[in-house]
């Protein structure tokens, strides 16, 4: 339709305005738009390909759960350990589930070493053959803390009916073992629904 | 710039006689009126504006209004020239041609409206040749055929002369034949020419002076109807009009007007002089312009208002002694009154363009329309008016694709603006995942050392009750007594050697080999990793002999050997057990 209502020169003027004006106006307008544009299309692209070479969140949570797991499972194990009222009734009980004569029970040594781990020892005193003092031992390894048999001394002996008894001196070192801070955040953490 | 096209036009004619104005597609007159038209060009403005005021109460203004009108026009100082330049180059022969013509015309530069048109390129002996077409008119004569289109509320498309378009017509027929000779008579009703050419080099052009016009003239003269009595008639001239729209030229016997007693012969005898005259005219071009063998196969073709008036084509034909045929040239724009031939000769002539084979007529056409005569004013005033609707219609395209690309843009901007705003919210999750790992990495040591003290001194290593088995099989055959088992078993030393220190006695003939027997036993456990006999002394125990002695045993860690050692462990429980 303009080509009919203008001649050549008066189009190619009104064409030489519009495009001047289309250039400032992109120049001005269009051009900060565009460059704005751009460089969030390059953030995003910048990022996209970051992103790939992350770990994996998945992954990395689940080992927090393994780890604060593991830490809770210590930290019962040491609260245990200072329950010295259910560690003499324990003892005593597996003594007499063993078939032992259970006689004194009392409290050892108590000592600090490093790595942060505190050891209360128990002694214990008791009769019985020597199967019955096995499954004692084996029976404390079930217990619930961290524990070692300290020293001991066995003091076999005849009776007039000619069974071997064996009288037991014992003493069991039940330690208390110092979680880091950083592990111990990791356990409040855990534990907080 | 101005050209036919398919869009509803007007076209106003005005010749010397009358002024037509016709609607082109579709095709209708809207007005028609007629005058004699002055010779003086101050009467003859004048008479252009009260022909507008006569058109402007005739017509209903409403339908017409807006729309393009071509004006087609004889002026009393008009000048349209064809000239023949030897030059290739167009703007300049454009130039002498405009040059030529105002001069001709006697007006000065400022006075006239002049305009040149290329009809064609020939080549004559060699060289190249241009012919043009250039007409100049008053400046006063063309701002009042302005005004009178404008005071009917039309827009000025074009103010061409009739000449202008007879002319163009003709000579581009003849410049663009098929080859050979050709020729092409236009006998119009106030402007006639001749041209001939051959293998489209244009031989002759001549204008003729016969015209319809002049045929109706004459018969407006007193007719001596019986000389005796010198009984005469004279005819008024729409009447004559109509006589030689009617009859043309007639036989001698024709019966034209019985009432009056006007017979074919009365009409001969009035146009008879004429006739001669044209065709000792157009014979006499012939003759002087062409060669003869051109001459001799000259075919002439009929084209213009003449050849509409019967009789007229076969007349000139007979007195020209030529091949004379009403071909299909459509030149004519002239009309007369009476014929009903006005609106079907504006058809033809502007229906030209759907003619296929019609395209050189059709140049021909735009080309006389090109030689365009609109005042310098109405120009000025168009070209501004162009301009600033141009100027809109430029801005408004420019804005919306400025607009369209504002807002793409911004679309765009947007979009990506949103996919920035996940990503970040990834990239967060990412860095605390980082952190995380990080967090677990440190955690991984920190446990890793929690498990080293864990195994430490958290967990049994010696399975102490294997051993007590172990232990009570020395008594087995009875010839070793155990006095006292004893682990000294400080937590320092937790991962030191466990050690085992045994107190017993031998009893029997063979002591010392009771005790060798007894400590390979041992070294033969899997509990025991080795086996030191400590001190050896003879005793006495409840009145016989014996060997005290003791053994120091080192334990084998359970965890070295976890998985070899295990087997052979559960084993030795097991045997324990059962036994």
């Amino acid at each position: 339709m303009i080509r009919n209502i203008l001649t050549i020169r008066e189009t190619g003027s009104v064409l030489a305005i519009v495009i001047a004006l289309l250039g400032a106006t992109a120049h001005w307008v269009l051009s900060p738009r565009a460059g704005e544009a751009r460089r969030i299309d390059a953030e995003r692209f910048i990022l996209s390909a970051s992103m790939n070479q992350q770990t994996a969140t998945g992954a990395i949570n689940a080992r927090l759960d393994q780890i604060a797991e593991r830490v809770n499972e210590i930290d019962r194990r040491n609260n245990a350990a200072k329950d010295s009222v259910g560690l003499y009734d324990d003892i005593l009980n597996r003594g007499l589930e063993a078939g032992l004569i259970v006689g004194r029970i009392s409290p050892g040594r108590q000592q600090t070493l490093r790595g942060n781990v505190e050891i209360v020892s128990i002694r214990v005193s008791a009769k019985g053959d020597y199967d019955q003092i096995a499954q004692f031992f084996r029976s404390l390894e079930t217990m619930k803390s961290f524990h070692q048999i300290g020293d001991f001394r066995l003091l076999p002996r005849d009776t007039s009916n000619g069974r071997k008894v064996v009288a037991l001196d014992v003493e069991i070192q039940f330690s208390q073992i110092g979680i880091s801070k950083d592990l111990a955040a990791l356990r409040r953490k855990a534990a907080t629904p | 710039m101005s050209k036919l096209t398919s869009r509803k036009q007007i076209v106003i004619q005005i010749s010397t006689r009358s002024i037509v104005i016709l609607s082109v597609r579709p095709h209708s007159i809207l007005h028609r009126s007629e005058f004699e038209q002055s010779r003086n060009p101050a009467d003859w403005i004048q008479q252009i504006g009260e022909l507008a005021a006569e058109a402007q109460e005739r017509l209903n203004l409403n339908e017409i209004k807006g729309l393009p009108a071509i004006v087609l026009y004889q002026s009393p100082a008009l000048a349209c020239h064809v000239s023949c330049l030897t030059t290739s180059n167009r703007i300049q022969a454009e130039r002498a041609a405009r040059l030529a013509c105002s001069v001709s015309n006697h007006h000065g530069a400022s006075d006239s409206v002049n305009n040149a048109v290329l009809l064609g390129n020939d080549r004559h002996e060699g060289a190249d040749r241009c012919h043009l077409l250039a007409a100049a008119d008053r400046v006063d004569i063309v701002e009042a055929l302005a005004a009178l289109v404008e005071s009917l509320g039309l827009c000025v498309e074009a103010i061409v002369p009739i000449e202008g378009v007879i002319t163009s017509t003709v000579i581009g027929a003849a410049l663009h034949s098929d080859g050979g000779v050709f020729g092409c008579l236009h006998i119009g009703r106030t402007y006639s020419c001749l041209a001939v050419s051959s293998d489209r080099e244009l031989l002759l052009f001549r204008q003729v002076g016969f015209t319809t016009e002049q045929l109706v003239e004459a018969m407006t003269l007193p007719i001596v109807l019986d000389a005796e009595s010198g009984k005469t008639i004279e005819l008024e001239h729409a009447e004559a009009e109509r006589i030689i729209c009617t009859f043309g030229v007639p036989e001698r016997d024709d019966v034209i007007d019985k009432a009056r007693g006007i017979f074919g012969y009365h009409v001969l005898s009035a146009i008879q002089s004429h006739l001669q005259r044209a065709a000792v005219e157009i014979k006499q071009s012939l003759r002087f312009g062409l060669p003869d063998e051109v001459r001799e196969s000259l075919h002439l073709r009929d084209s213009g208002t003449g050849r509409y008036i019967p009789h007229l084509t076969d007349t000139f034909a007979r007195l020209l002694d030529v091949d004379l045929t009403r071909d299909a040239i459509e030149s004519t724009i002239e009309f007369y009154s009476h014929a009903p031939l006005d609106v079907r000769i504006l058809a033809e002539w502007e229906d030209e363009h759907s003619r296929s084979g019609r395209a050189t007529q059709n140049r021909s056409a735009n080309r006389a329309i090109r030689l365009n005569l609109i005042p310098p004013t109405v120009r000025r005033r168009h070209f501004e008016s162009r301009f600033r609707r141009g100027l809109w219609l430029g801005l408004a395209a420019g804005l919306a694709i400025l607009v369209a690309d504002g807002m793409q843009f911004s679309a765009r901007a947007k979009k990506s603006a949103n996919q920035l705003t996940v990503l970040e919210r990834q990239r967060d999750q990412q860095i605390t995942a980082r952190s995380n790992r990080d967090e677990v990495i440190a955690l991984n040591s920190d446990l890793a050392d929690l498990e080293h003290t864990v195994r430490k001194y958290g967990r049994e290593i010696v399975d102490w009750a294997a051993v007590l088995v172990e232990l009570s099989r020395i008594e087995g055959n009875g010839e070793i007594r155990l006095a006292s088992i004893r682990s000294d078993r400080s937590t320092e030393s937790a991962t030191a050697e466990y050690q085992i220190e045994i107190d017993a006695y031998a009893l029997g003939s063979d002591e010392q080999g009771q005790i060798r027997r007894c400590a390979q036993s041992l070294e033969n456990s899997p509990l025991f990793r080795e086996v030191r006999i400590g001190d050896v002394e003879p005793g006495e125990l409840f009145g016989d002999t014996m060997r005290r002695f003791t053994l120091e045993i080192a334990l084998q860690p359970f965890e070295i050997t976890v998985s070899k050692e295990r087997a052979s462990l559960s084993s030795v429980i097991g045997s324990t057990e059962e036994r």
